[in-house]
């Protein structure tokens, strides 16, 4: 998983960088907010993202605030590293849309649990999206089927949008993922077969 | 370079130890080496931007430069330079730079024996 640092702190950046890697993950840096922004403008974005409160250009609330306002990074996992721990900061923090917040200095274990968790709910995201796209799929092939259809009261056929009559299997088919296997109801042996057959062997 | 250290000592002792920051770093010396290694090369320039934003007699511009080398300082020590540029950044946030020069000539003082370690650390087998 790739994770944005934005931090103007190039010790505590390599520091992160090296950490970050060695627990798994691909890290993308910036030193200021304006290239924080840049890098998280690209297809796709990382998926979560460590930021500084203090940098030059653009701070990280604010950051956060651009993040949660734009489409298509609005699911972004944030976390906001500072030393401004005071509990006014740490709610405007939490306010401009940061997922967590870690008061400097940290413990660099507890910043791996913290990132671990920020990772688990990216992924649980990511998971839960794929299913919701796959549902909309589906309905989408449900609706094919909805709404009033014309069927002749006595053959059965359906009129179609372009106004020919199409046997209901033909017309079930090409609007569903409906297959259909021809055999015949002891209803119908009765009626027709076994009706047929004596005049059929002669 | 010892007796610099030394002429610096009786004035300043850096909170800086090698064992403590390789605890903080789970004993990853080389990683602690390329850290202040950085810090070495970025310090003065950090340093700097404080002490041009002390001349310019712009509070916000302390504040913010104090702030940038307190950050980079407190990957190293708490207390020392880190304090010290923190009571840098908070006159510069109440707009009262009266005793910043004074402040800035501990820093000055603090960061030269925090360097004078760090280089001895990183420059170490």
């Amino acid at each position: 998983m790739q994770i944005l640092i934005a931090d103007d702190d190039s010790v505590l950046r390599h520091a992160l960088r090296v950490h970050l890697e060695r627990w798994g993950y691909e890290v993308v840096e910036s030193p200021d907010g304006a290239s924080a922004w840049h890098a998280l403008r690209t297809t796709p974005p990382p998926p979560l993202a460590i930021m500084d409160w203090n940098m030059p250009g653009v701070d990280g609330p604010a950051l956060c605030q651009e993040v949660r306002e734009t489409p298509g990074l609005s699911g972004m996992y944030v976390i906001l590293l500072t030393s401004n721990s005071s509990k006014k900061d740490v709610i405007t923090g939490l306010e401009s849309g940061a997922d967590d917040y870690i008061v400097k200095p940290f413990d660099w274990d507890e910043l791996r649990a913290r990132v671990r968790i920020g990772s688990r709910i990216v992924s649980l995201q990511q998971v839960l999206g794929a299913r919701v796209d796959q549902l909309q799929e589906a309905l989408s092939s449900v609706r094919k089927l909805s709404g009033l259809l014309p069927i002749c009261a006595y053959c059965k056929r359906i009129r179609d949008d372009r106004d020919y009559w199409r046997q209901i299997e033909h017309f079930v088919s090409e609007h569903s993922d409906v297959r259909f296997s021809h055999g015949i109801c002891p209803e119908c042996i009765e009626a027709y077969v076994n009706k047929e057959l004596p005049s059929a062997r002669t | 370079m010892s007796e610099t250290r030394s002429a610096l000592a009786e004035e300043t002792v850096t909170p800086w130890t090698p064992e403590r920051m390789l605890i903080r770093l789970g004993g990853d010396e080389a990683l602690a080496k390329q850290l202040a290694a950085l810090f070495i090369e970025e310090c003065p320039q950090m340093l700097g931007r404080v002490r041009e934003s002390l001349q310019q007699t712009d509070a916000d511009v302390v504040r913010r430069a104090a702030h940038a080398l307190k950050g980079s300082v407190a990957n190293f020590v708490e207390g020392g330079a880190a304090a010290t540029a923190l009571e840098l950044e908070t006159r510069g946030r109440e707009n009262n730079l009266t005793d910043a020069p004074h402040l800035l000539a501990r820093l000055e003082r603090e960061i030269a024996a925090l360097l004078i370690d760090l280089r001895r650390f990183a420059e170490g087998a």
